[in-house]
């Protein structure tokens, strides 16, 4: 009974430490932590609100995953579901509408609270000190158009953007089609991009677009190809890590990026 | 053990007259901590007012303490000895931290709210059990499908 009551306190002791990982990657051996649109899907701030990411940042992240779309207008909104009415006031979806409609939508969740959809615009202006973070702009183009002058109208946008706050050398932008990735590339080569895509997928095209790195879920790659990865020069960034036992998966892999779920917990554990 | 008595048709009936509950969802938004007072109690029938307090941040998204506050309030129709139905209207008084041009800003708004539920309470006290349909117009603006359960104790 004794050694019971020993293995208890051990496991107790072991479980609540913060844990020393050997972590070997291409981002000087360090993990980013960045929030998935702020503090996750699971938060009380709704997930891509100015409240989630700003409170994303004020915690210790390294930066925050942040979904954009774009309105008929060309104005880059941050918002992760195709229709605004799965989380929000209003309905359609928003390459559909000019921003003027989408300005007044609010989020259902929590009660109460009304937090507003904003910009990527009115975001960067208003975050504090958005040059000390790390930004990835997972660009959801759910507007089936696949003309290159969309393609060009949306990056431009993109461009704007980032030029209006100097964000250049903070914002990695992922993408999941070629052309846009080929529209960027001429544009603004400096700019590093993802690919949004699985690892068979991702390796060939991240080497034939001389990408930065492969986005994909956590629970879809290996420790082996992380490793087969980076020795390519590919970095990984990984997403869909909804729990603690995840967060600890990613980093056991040795990825790069952690877009993570829970935020806090992640940062307990590598800062 | 408050209690008071009345005359109701000749009987005399023990009642309680305070309530103390905890309430999961419901008016308060996720949860809350209400009292309910009986006002009028005439056979079967009683009405009561409640008023709660609940959160959704204690911090705010600068990482402040800085707590959110919703204050829900209403008026109860109650029917029924032990088993009870029960029929509310009220406001949720809400001050919420939202960001405004990125800095932390308190927002006042009211809030329409309804009940309509099943309530276990003996009259003379004890465990109170309530469950019901909690709707809500958010801001006067939007209509929201709300659910409530409680738990609490009468006295």
């Amino acid at each position: 009974m004794r050694y019971l009551y020993f293995t208890i306190i051990l496991l107790i002791i072991t479980t609540s430490c913060k844990k020393d990982f050997e972590i070997s990657n291409l981002n000087g051996d360090t993990i980013t932590i960045l929030g998935h649109g702020g503090m996750g899907i699971e938060h009380l701030y709704p997930l891509n609100s100015f409240e989630s990411i700003q409170n994303c940042l004020s915690i210790g992240a390294d930066g925050t995953e942040i979904d954009i779309q774009m309105t008929k207008d060309s104005v880059l909104v941050v918002f992760h579901d195709e229709l605004l009415e799965h989380s929000t006031n209003s309905d359609g979806a928003i390459y559909l509408k000019n921003w003027d409609d989408v300005n007044d939508a609010s989020y259902l969740f929590p009660p109460y609270a009304q937090y507003k959809v904003v910009t990527l615009d009115q975001l960067f202006s208003d975050l504090a000190n958005p040059k000390d973070f790390t930004f990835f702009l997972d660009c959801k183009n759910f507007n089936p158009d696949t003309t290159t002058a969309y393609y060009n109208t949306f990056n431009n946008a993109l461009i704007q953007v980032i030029e209006d706050h100097d964000l250049a050398d903070n914002v990695v932008v992922e993408l999941k089609r070629t052309g846009l990735i080929e529209s960027l590339q001429a544009k603004r080569p400096d700019l590093k991009i993802f690919i949004y895509q699985g690892f068979e997928t991702g390796i060939p095209l991240a080497i034939e677009y001389q990408l930065e790195g492969i986005t994909l879920d956590v629970n879809t790659i290996a420790k082996e190809e992380v490793a087969e990865a980076h020795a390519l020069g590919i970095k990984i960034a990984v997403f869909n890590t909804h729990t603690k036992q995840r967060n600890v998966d990613a980093i056991e892999k040795n990825v790069d990026i952690i877009q993570t779920d829970k935020v806090n917990h992640l940062i307990k554990l590598l800062k | 053990m408050m209690a008071y008595t009345l005359a109701a048709q000749h009987e005399e009936v023990s009642c309680a007259k305070n309530v103390l509950y905890l309430e999961g969802l419901g008016i308060g938004g996720f949860g809350s901590i209400n009292y309910e007072r009986n006002f009028i109690v005439v056979n079967a029938h009683q009405i009561n007012g409640r008023i709660g307090i609940s959160t959704l941040n204690i911090r705010d998204f600068t990482n402040q303490l800085n707590p959110d506050i919703i204050v829900p309030i209403a008026v109860n129709w109650l029917y029924g000895n032990r088993h009870k139905i029960e029929i509310g209207i009220g406001q949720a008084i809400t001050n919420i931290v939202v960001a405004d041009k990125g800095q932390p800003k308190r927002g006042f708004n009211l809030n329409a709210n309804f009940n309509i539920g099943y309530r276990y309470q003996k009259t003379s006290g004890g465990m109170v059990i309530r469950c019901g349909y909690t709707p809500f117009i958010e801001h006067y603006k939007n209509y929201k499908h709300w659910a409530g359960l409680s738990i609490g104790y009468a006295f």
